[in-house]
């Protein structure tokens, strides 16, 4: 589905990208690891078109997307949930969702009763100010409103920041619900390894800027390197 | 207490209101002329500088309010405007009628010629600076062009707008006026509120809130910036047109220095951004105000400092986001008292 070749990325003059060489196939889950300042968000924004000047090749089912901007990425099925949520706190639950549905020309009601039903919880606060609620329902109401567009592709940008363990079990467990019943392919950065590797088929380690491991999320999960690096064990 | 959150919502109870308060000030001058009431024309020209500033404070807010690029050149738009439709009557002997039709244009290309760069500037304080510099830019030139725009001398005794359906625009009676800056003040209000209400207005917010997320959603941000610019700049446009011809004087200092802008600002967050009732609560409100303390003369801005302080102190998004942050504390409260499970466990997470 997404074939990223000799991704190079820079800040203005500074080079925060190396030769970056990412693969997701249909119906996937894959995860990118890496501790603060490995690049993880830098290759999100990067993807999407971000901030960051770009070169290589980001192929997306066969069209190499590096000169599309990044408000044009969502009409090819592509979402990104930014790190730190992002939502637009001064605007309700309800406006947020329709927010994740603004470049969708088509009728979106049924895709909005699904997302509701997928989030019991937004459902009680559909007329309540987004930045008013706590962590996880934001986390919630970022990926709801992720879904509204009817993505193929979602890219998820540390879900767990901030949030409580328990929640964080809560907000993976939907990820792989999103991914087995809506068949959306996902790809996640993550720095807590731990569930990021029990969530996700294959996993990609980031260190400063280049891509130093790879290989299948359930052997990353037992290999000294990681385990060392990441888990601290 | 949720009845009690509903009620402030009331879109139905708003719309009631704004009608009526449309009528009434369509009603003003006939009542006072039927009534024979002799300050007529001096109540008259007030309520005429109230719809002028609303209407000048309604397209500031667009950019301001509802999309949070504190740009503060709207003078500019509107001394633009005025200057151009003032010289194409001075040196050309064209009508100011025409001006209406020629000047916001000239306004609104300057606004997209203004909207470039500030959109490489993403922080507020960037884009204060980039902006004001404008305004004192202009200034100079205005000032040093004598030749072209009579400098510190300005125009003045230009042209009343022609007479119109047997209708004498002289400006000794000012209804006509008044009629005229209603038909603009209400243009400019009804297109503000269609502007916040449409698909584009919920855009506009989203990039205010957060221009990423709002870009990874498909919101061409750089589109929406550059069009609300010239919306903005064309509806001040209007406004300046009307100024030169009903002031009939014009000065670099007056139109493009910070002063009348610091006014913009304060009726804007003295009434509540990002609504089409804040911007023109708080022009009509300070311009009364204003124009009530004449009397008081040395204590005039003293007095009108306490109101702006007090205001902003007691309701700090405004009065009519009022209703608003009643509302946010009333759920604030709510939330505190009957927690989730979750709310605790984030905020442990938190901690």
């Amino acid at each position: 589905m997404l074939r990223i070749k000799n991704l190079n990325a820079y800040y203005g003059d500074v080079q925060v990208l190396y030769d970056v060489n990412v693969e997701v196939n249909d119906g996937e889950i894959v995860t990118i690891l890496g501790s603060n300042g490995a690049g993880k968000t830098s290759l999100m924004k990067t993807i999407c078109g971000i901030e960051t000047r770009r070169k290589g090749v980001i192929e997306f089912n066969g069209e190499n997307l590096i000169n599309l901007p990044a408000h044009k990425l969502i009409t090819r099925g592509i979402t990104l949930t930014p790190e730190g949520r992002h939502l637009f706190p001064e605007l309700t639950v309800r406006e947020n969702l329709l927010l994740g549905a603004y470049a969708i020309n088509k009728k979106i009601n049924d895709t909005y009763e699904k997302v509701l039903e997928m989030f019991p919880r937004l459902k009680e606060r559909l007329s309540q100010f987004a930045g008013t609620m706590s962590g996880g329902e934001q986390q919630m109401c970022a990926i709801g409103r992720a879904l509204m567009s009817n993505p193929t592709f979602l890219m998820l940008d540390e879900p767990s920041l901030g949030l409580a363990p328990n929640i964080v079990e809560q907000v993976f467990d939907i990820i792989k619900k999103i991914n087995k019943e809506n068949g959306i392919t996902v790809m996640v950065v993550e720095q807590n390894a731990n569930i990021a590797l029990q969530t996700a088929d294959r996993a990609y380690a980031l260190e400063n800027g280049e891509i130093k491991m790879s290989g299948d999320a359930k052997d990353m999960l037992r290999s000294p390197d990681i385990q060392k690096l990441y888990l601290g064990l | 207490m949720n009845r009690l959150v509903k009620f402030f919502d009331g879109s139905k109870n708003k719309m009631i209101l704004s009608a009526l308060f449309f009528l009434v000030l369509l009603l003003i001058p006939i009542v006072l002329r039927i009534s024979g009431y002799e300050n007529e024309s001096y109540v008259e020209g007030v309520l005429i500088l109230c719809m002028m500033w609303a209407a000048m404070t309604l397209s500031w807010d667009l950019l301001m309010g509802y999309m949070g690029i504190w740009s503060l050149a709207q003078q500019v738009f509107f001394g633009i405007a005025a200057y151009t439709s003032s010289m194409m009557n001075y040196y050309l002997g064209m009508s100011p009628w025409l001006g209406f039709l020629i000047a916001p244009i000239v306004a609104a290309v300057v606004g997209g010629l203004v909207a470039i760069p500030v959109l490489r500037l993403k922080a507020a304080p960037y884009i204060i600076i980039a902006t004001m510099c404008l305004g004192e830019i202009v200034r100079l030139v205005f000032t040093n062009l004598v030749d072209f725009t009579r400098g510190e001398l300005g125009f003045w005794q230009m042209e009343a707008f022609d007479d119109v359906f047997g209708i004498n625009m002289n400006g000794a009676d000012k209804i006509p006026y008044y009629y005229l800056i209603f038909i603009i003040f209400s243009a400019i209000t009804l297109v503000c509120s269609l502007i916040a209400k449409s698909h584009n207005g919920l855009a506009m917010k989203a990039i205010r809130d957060s221009q990423e997320a709002a870009e990874s959603l498909g919101v061409n941000s750089t589109e929406i910036k550059i069009k609300i610019f010239i919306i903005s700049a064309y509806m001040a446009g209007f406004c300046g047109v009307f100024y030169a011809h009903y002031m009939k004087i014009l000065t670099p200092t007056d139109m493009f220095s910070q002063s009348m802008m610091t006014e913009f600002i304060a009726m804007d967050v003295f009434g509540g951004i990002a609504t089409t009732r804040g911007p023109v609560f708080g022009a009509f409100f300070l311009t009364i105000i204003m124009e009530s303390l004449q009397g008081l003369d040395k204590y005039k801005l003293l007095i009108y400092a306490a109101i702006l302080m007090i205001t902003t102190l007691l309701l700090p998004n405004g009065v009519m986001n009022s209703s608003r942050t009643l509302k946010l504390s009333l759920l604030g409260r709510l939330t505190k008292h009957g927690r989730t499970e979750s709310d605790i466990d984030a905020e442990a997470g938190n901690g």
